[in-house]
This record gives C-alpha cells, sequence and structure tokens, in this order.
C-alpha cells in the first residue's frame, strides 16, 4: 500500500510539473528580441541540398510550388548565409504545426511562410510570435510592394512591419466562352447582367449552372462583400487588443440576399469549395462562369482538362456594382520572422531577398503560378504579355494586374478560422434551408463578438 | 386453433429455412461494402489525373487508357523519387513498431498473469486505464515531451510511442491466464527449467495465436499512424507513406497554382495497401493454425 501511495504521488508530482510545463509554454510570450546565433542550425535537415555548407543556415518553412528552385536559385548567389528549407504543412496545417512549436517553446523554424489572413493569430494581444522587421530596415522597401500586400502585412499600422508580401490573389471572373458563344449571350460587366445571364442561358436551354457560390468560401466571400464596399473584420496592429466584426450592415445584406435569391431560382449550384465534385463539373462544362482569384487557373482550369486546347475558359474582369466598385482581393501569402529564429537579422534578410529578385519573381510566376505583388514585375511589358495556354493563350496579366494594383488590402481577426466556421454555417443555412437573411447575419455578428470578448478582446466599430 | 397452429408451423418453417439466406445477404452486404473503396482504388490507380475527373466510364470503371505503369513511373521520379523512402520509413515504422509492441506485450502480459508482485493491480489498472484515454488526445503532450528531448523529427519520435501498446498487454495477459496452465509452467520448473527457458520453449509457442493477432494489429495501427508523425516529424525524408500521401493530397488542392498530382495520389495509396493485404494473407494461416491447435488440446 505504501508503495502504491508512492507510485501515485510520483505520477501526481509528474503530472504537475507536466501541465507547468505546459502552461508554461504558452505564457512564455514572444518577444521580439533579437537573438543573433548563427551556428544554432548546423545541424538541421533540410529537404534542399545546401551549397555552401560553411555558411550559416535559416530554416524556411514554406509550401510554395517550384520552391525548390527558388531556394536553389538563392544558395547559389548567397554565401554567407544558406536556406534550409523544408515544408511544414500546407496552410491551416503549418499553423497547428506552428502553434505545437510556440506550446513547445521551440522547434518553429527562422521564417515561415502565412497567409495574409492567419498573421493576426500569430500577433495578437501581447503575444508577439512573430518580429517586427520595422527593426531590421523593412520599411525602405514599401514602394517594392502594391498597396494591398503592404496593408496585408502591416494590419494598418504605419510603424510595424510583419512580414514580407509575396504574392496576391487578384479577383476575377473567369468565363466558359464556349458556352457563352453557343447561346449567345454577352458576357456580364455587372452583377445585374450577370443575373440576368444566368436567366437567358437556362431559358435557351443551358443545362449547366450560371456560376458555384461556395458557402464555405473562406477568402472568397470576404473579397465579395469588399467589392460592396464592406469591411465585415477589423483588426490593427496599432491596437492589438480590439477586434471589430460586422455583417450586419446593408451592403453585407444585399450582397447576401442577391446570392440567396440566385440559389432560390437555381440559377447557381452552391456546392463546397475545393471539391474534387466542382471540379468534375468545371471541367465537364457545367459551370459558365466562376469569379475567383487569379490563382484559380492553377487549381481548377489546368486540373480540370487534359490539354491546354480543350480549357474554353477565359478571363474577365469580374462583375462590378457600379463605377466606384473596388479591386478586391482572394488570398495570397508572405514570409514572417518567427520570434525562434535563431539569428534574426539573417533571417530577416532571408525573409525579404528570398523573392526579392528578377529571377526568383520570374520563376514564381511561371514555375509556381503566384501572382505576384512586387510592383517591378507587375509593371514589366514580359509579364503584362504573358500568355496563358489554358486561357486560349489570353494575355490575362493585361486584366489581372490592374486589379492586383488597384487592391488596397484586407483585415483579418485573430482567430479568423473560427470565424470563417461561423461564418460557412450561417451562409449555408441561408441558401440550404432558408434562413432570413437579416437573422443570420445579425446571429453571426452577435455570436462572433460574444466568442471574441471569451477570448480577451474589446469590441470596436468596423469603420 | 387450426389458425394458430398454421401460423406457428409457419413461423418454424421461416426460423429453418432463412437464417442461411439472411446470412448470406448480410455477407454480401458487407463485402460490397467493404470492397467498393477497395475496387475504386484499384480502378483509380490506373488512370491519369485527368482521366480521374473527366474518364469516360466513369469513377467505377477503368478509363479508355490504363496509365498504371505511367503512375508507378512518375511516383519513382517524382520530387526524386521521394515516394518508395516512404515505403521504406513507413515500413521500417511497421516492422520495428510491430516487433519490439508485440514483444513488450508478450512479456508484458506474461508477466501480470504469471508473477505476482507489489503493486501488480496497480500497474495493471494503470494499463487499463491507459486503454480509455484515445491515442489522438496523447499526441500534443508527446510532441511536447519529445520536443523536450529533442527527439522531434527523428525516427525515435514515431517508433517510441508505437512501441508502447496497452491493448496488447491486456489481451496477452487475458490469454495467458485462460490457455496457459500454472500446472505446466511450475512442472517446467520443477524439471529444472530457468524462468526464461519457461518463457520462451514453453509459454511462447502455446501463446502464439495470441502472438499474431498482437502482432498484426501492431503492425496495421504502425502501418496506418498517421496523426502522431504528422505532428512529430517536419522533414519529408523521415515521413510514413500516410502523411507524405497527405501533404500531397494538400499540394493538389492548394490554392495558389497547385500541383495536379491526384494520379499519384490514387497510386501511392493503391501501392501502400499491398503490404497489408498480404501481411494479412500470410499470418492469418498462422492464427487461424494456432486456434485450432488450441481448441484440440483444450
Amino acid at each position: 500500500m505504501f508503495q502504491a501511495k508512492k507510485i501515485l504521488s510520483v505520477l501526481a508530482t509528474v503530472a504537475v510539473s507536466m501541465s507547468l510545463a505546459a502552461c508554461g509554454g504558452s505564457n512564455s510570450t514572444g518577444t521580439a528580441s533579437a537573438s543573433a546565433d548563427k551556428h544554432a542550425n548546423d545541424n538541421a535537415s533540410c529537404t534542399n541540398k545546401v551549397v555552401h555548407a560553411s555558411a550559416e543556415k535559416v530554416t524556411v518553412w514554406a509550401w510554395y510550388p517550384g520552391f525548390q528552385k527558388i531556394v536553389d536559385h538563392f544558395n547559389q548567389t548567397h554565401s554567407n548565409v544558406q536556406v534550409c528549407w523544408n515544408n511544414g504543412g500546407q496552410g491551416g496545417s503549418e499553423y497547428t504545426r506552428f502553434q505545437n512549436t510556440i506550446k513547445a517553446g521551440k522547434g518553429a523554424p527562422d521564417v515561415i511562410q502565412l497567409e495574409y489572413e492567419a498573421m493576426p493569430q500569430f500577433v495578437a494581444g501581447k503575444q508577439k510570435y512573430l518580429v517586427d522587421l520595422a527593426d531590421y530596415g523593412m520599411k525602405a522597401y514599401k514602394s517594392d510592394y502594391t498597396a494591398g500586400a503592404w496593408n496585408s502585412v502591416t494590419f494598418g499600422s504605419s510603424s510595424s512591419i510583419y512580414a514580407v508580401p509575396v504574392d496576391a490573389g487578384p479577383f476575377v471572373m473567369y468565363v466558359n466562352q464556349a458556352v457563352f458563344d453557343k447561346y449567345g449571350i454577352k458576357v456580364p460587366t455587372t452583377w445585374a447582367e450577370f443575373e440576368q445571364a444566368g436567366k437567358d442561358l437556362k431559358a435557351k436551354g443551358y443545362t449547366g449552372k450560371l456560376t458555384n457560390w461556395q458557402t464555405d468560401g473562406t477568402a472568397v466571400n470576404i473579397a465579395l462583400f469588399a467589392q460592396k464596399g464592406a469591411q465585415v473584420y477589423k483588426y490593427t496592429a496599432s491596437d492589438p487588443t480590439k477586434v471589430g466584426i460586422d455583417f450586419n450592415q446593408t451592403s453585407v445584406k444585399q450582397v447576401l440576399k442577391y446570392w440567396q435569391n440566385l440559389a432560390k431560382e437555381g440559377l447557381i449550384d452552391t456546392a463546397d469549395q475545393s471539391s474534387t465534385d466542382t471540379m468534375k463539373k468545371f471541367g465537364a462544362g457545367d459551370y459558365a462562369t466562376y469569379v475567383q482569384a487569379s490563382w484559380f487557373i492553377g487549381y481548377y482550369v489546368k486540373g480540370a482538362f487534359k490539354t491546354a486546347t480543350d480549357s474554353p475558359f477565359k478571363i474577365y474582369e469580374a462583375p462590378k456594382w457600379n463605377d466606384s466598385t473596388p479591386d478586391v482581393n482572394q488570398g495570397g501569402s508572405a514570409f514572417a520572422v518567427t520570434y525562434q529564429a535563431k539569428d534574426t537579422k539573417a533571417a530577416a534578410s532571408v525573409a525579404r531577398e528570398l523573392y526579392g529578385d528578377d529571377y526568383a519573381q520570374n520563376s514564381g510566376v511561371t514555375d509556381g503560378g503566384l501572382f505576384p505583388t512586387w510592383t517591378k514585375l507587375l509593371s514589366s511589358s514580359e509579364f503584362i504579355t504573358q500568355t496563358y495556354p489554358y486561357l486560349n493563350n489570353q494575355k490575362a496579366n493585361e486584366i489581372i494586374a490592374p486589379v492586383a494594383k488597384g487592391w488596397k488590402g484586407d483585415q483579418f481577426l485573430p482567430f479568423q478560422t473560427y470565424a470563417y466556421d461561423a461564418q460557412q454555417k450561417a451562409f449555408a443555412s441561408m441558401v440550404k434551408s432558408g434562413t432570413s437573411v437579416d437573422s443570420g447575419v445579425s446571429s453571426l455578428t452577435s455570436s462572433l463578438r460574444s466568442y471574441a470578448e471569451q477570448q480577451g478582446f474589446t469590441i470596436e466599430s468596423v469603420k | 386453433m387450426t389458425t394458430i397452429e398454421h401460423t406457428r408451423k409457419g413461423t418454424e418453417h421461416r426460423i429453418q429455412g432463412n437464417p442461411r439466406i439472411f446470412t448470406y445477404v448480410v455477407l454480401i452486404l458487407c463485402c460490397c461494402y467493404f470492397l467498393l473503396p477497395v475496387w475504386w482504388l484499384i480502378i483509380a490507380s490506373t488512370k491519369t489525373n485527368s482521366g480521374l475527373f473527366n474518364g469516360i466510364h466513369g469513377s467505377m470503371w477503368f478509363d479508355s487508357t490504363n496509365a498504371f505503369w505511367d503512375n508507378l513511373k512518375q511516383l519513382g521520379t517524382y520530387q526524386d523519387g521521394i515516394y518508395w523512402r516512404w515505403f521504406a520509413n513507413t515500413l521500417l515504422y511497421a516492422l520495428v513498431g510491430g516487433f519490439g509492441a508485440t514483444a513488450i506485450s508478450v512479456m508484458a502480459g506474461y508477466g501480470f498473469a504469471k508473477y505476482r508482485f507489489r503493486g501488480k493491480t496497480l500497474y495493471f489498472n494503470i494499463i487499463l486505464g491507459a486503454l480509455m484515454i484515445p491515442a489522438t488526445a496523447l499526441v500534443i503532450p508527446t510532441f511536447l515531451l519529445m520536443s523536450d528531448i529533442n527527439l522531434t523529427d527523428t525516427y525515435w519520435a514515431v517508433l517510441l510511442p508505437v512501441l508502447l501498446n496497452p491493448f496488447g498487454v491486456y489481451l496477452m495477459r487475458i490469454y495467458c491466464s485462460q490457455s496457459l496452465p500454472d500446472e505446466m509452467l511450475e512442472a517446467a520448473r520443477v524439471d529444472g527449467s530457468g524462468e526464461f527457458r519457461t518463457f520462451f520453449q514453453v509459454a511462447l509457442p502455446i501463446m502464439t495465436p495470441a502472438i499474431t493477432t498482437v502482432f498484426l494489429l501492431s503492425i496495421v495501427g504502425a502501418w496506418n499512424n498517421f496523426f502522431l508523425p504528422s505532428v512529430v516529424l517536419t522533414n519529408p525524408n523521415l515521413f510514413p507513406i500516410t502523411v507524405g500521401l497527405s501533404q500531397w493530397q494538400a499540394r493538389s488542392t492548394a490554392g495558389s497554382a497547385a500541383e495536379q498530382i491526384w494520379n499519384l495520389l490514387t497510386s501511392g495509396a493503391f501501392i501502400s495497401v499491398i503490404p497489408m493485404v498480404l501481411a494479412f494473407i500470410f499470418l492469418q494461416r498462422y492464427w487461424v493454425g494456432g486456434l485450432a491447435t488450441g481448441s484440440v488440446k483444450a
């Protein structure tokens, strides 16, 4: 019995010390204090082969397609510092992994790829898990990037810069030209014409759908609201304890009612995003249009058709509400430096220089299919006149580049994943079980606000 | 009365005649339920990327072209053939993990069943308690522990947790205490056999069916292990197939200019199930054989 008690007490001690350790991990607020250990990464394991073995290594997590080439190019052109790259997972799975390493207090890379919408969660409140690059001379490079991308990495702050922008997703419309030609219908330029085109196509016997509205679409719905001038989320680095959440706006309701009505009339599909089923329909010509980010070409268009010439799609400007409808964006990502960086200064230079030259930018476009935020490339004539085989050799950048330049940036919450889930449920019930838009947006707003308060944020107006 | 007798006769007749048909129907339904996904996987592994989406015969039948060998070739070259590295890793995790977990379970179970020592009930209750906690819930604490002792991103991070299989220990204890008579071990001891010799030459042969069962379960568990390696590993050279394929899947559904490698996913998944099918076919013999031996002796 004595023995058993002893064991129990040992177990209890272990459990307590473990939970204390866990607390210690999550409480350790990321300090932005710089480290300068040049040899901490000497034994790091990398997916790529390091060119200059004796040089200092900086570890990077990124999932960009074709990233190997960028890493090799960087390592060949830099002899004093080398990139040690691993794919830490894509999007959400990488963020979870990063959170785990924050809990553990070690194991995070020096430089990490983050989507714009994922950054606030790592700089929220008192925790700062990303290094402010303004301390490393990043301000001098402001004019290298589009306004929207710059605003996305600074969160409306004029003094802090939390990442180096790489790509963006200017919002455009993919049009199945064969369908519109067959039924002799003009490609719509406004949302009113868009609805009419759907009715006309249906009346003339087109069996497919006008488009697919993804109720689980995350950034795509934020872009649709932004087109109407509505900002639903607000979060700025200058006051990181406050968040703004407001779906209860006339413009948001107008957008949602528009789509709810299209669904009610049977003009559109409401399938989930990124499903193989939608991809199949896309390839089979069951969608006349698709309003999406420019990166969509790499995602669906290339996958849905056997050869480039099979694709009937072309890019047009996204439909507008009126002449003052702004250019909007969906997605995009950047390189941030983590608070665990072994040599913060070297990490900051790697973050900026990885995509910081012509070769890397061009490779990003041709091998990675990234849409650049680098103003130099956006304005180059080779880029503007580049033809896309999967878009009938269209010079699509003539349409996309102005959208990229016109975008002003969006704001996202420090608990964006949670907000997206709530948003998705609310929108899905509007089209699938006929919940009224008015009650849907007001309950969505109040539930998100109370969640924010539980998390310790103060609610502010989104204006 | 006659009507009642009539119905009674009717029910008697049904009870006699129906069980077999009923069994067959259930079994056939089960077969379809379990085999249809496998059939889909076989079909899908022979298709090209666009064939998967636009194949002329739909998803449950072959496309006009058979791309299985092309897919196999592409698997060998994509990202410098890392798929086969994953395959080798999975094999390592499954075999080392499977053997290790079985050895530990057998010894621990035997110890619990046949020896008396202080705190036996407590230890066994702890193991029973461990059975109740889903392994998934332990992954993050495991990661934090591994991180503390700098074992993340090593083979050990996956192997060590796999070695401990509370269910195996439990099963071995139950099996030992029920089908391994104490008298037999005592007889061995009286004849001058040491504890080790008793364990290896007297106990082990009788335990074969249970050992095979635990071995199969451990190996399948280690082969399909996904969540733990996905959390503790970042270096793709250490990935098992499960984590590697899920990364490829993420790559195919990614936003910015994803690479479409669905064909590699389907063919890679198909190849990864073959060793498990073989393991079951071959180990099943020992399993059934062992059970039969036991029944004759009893």
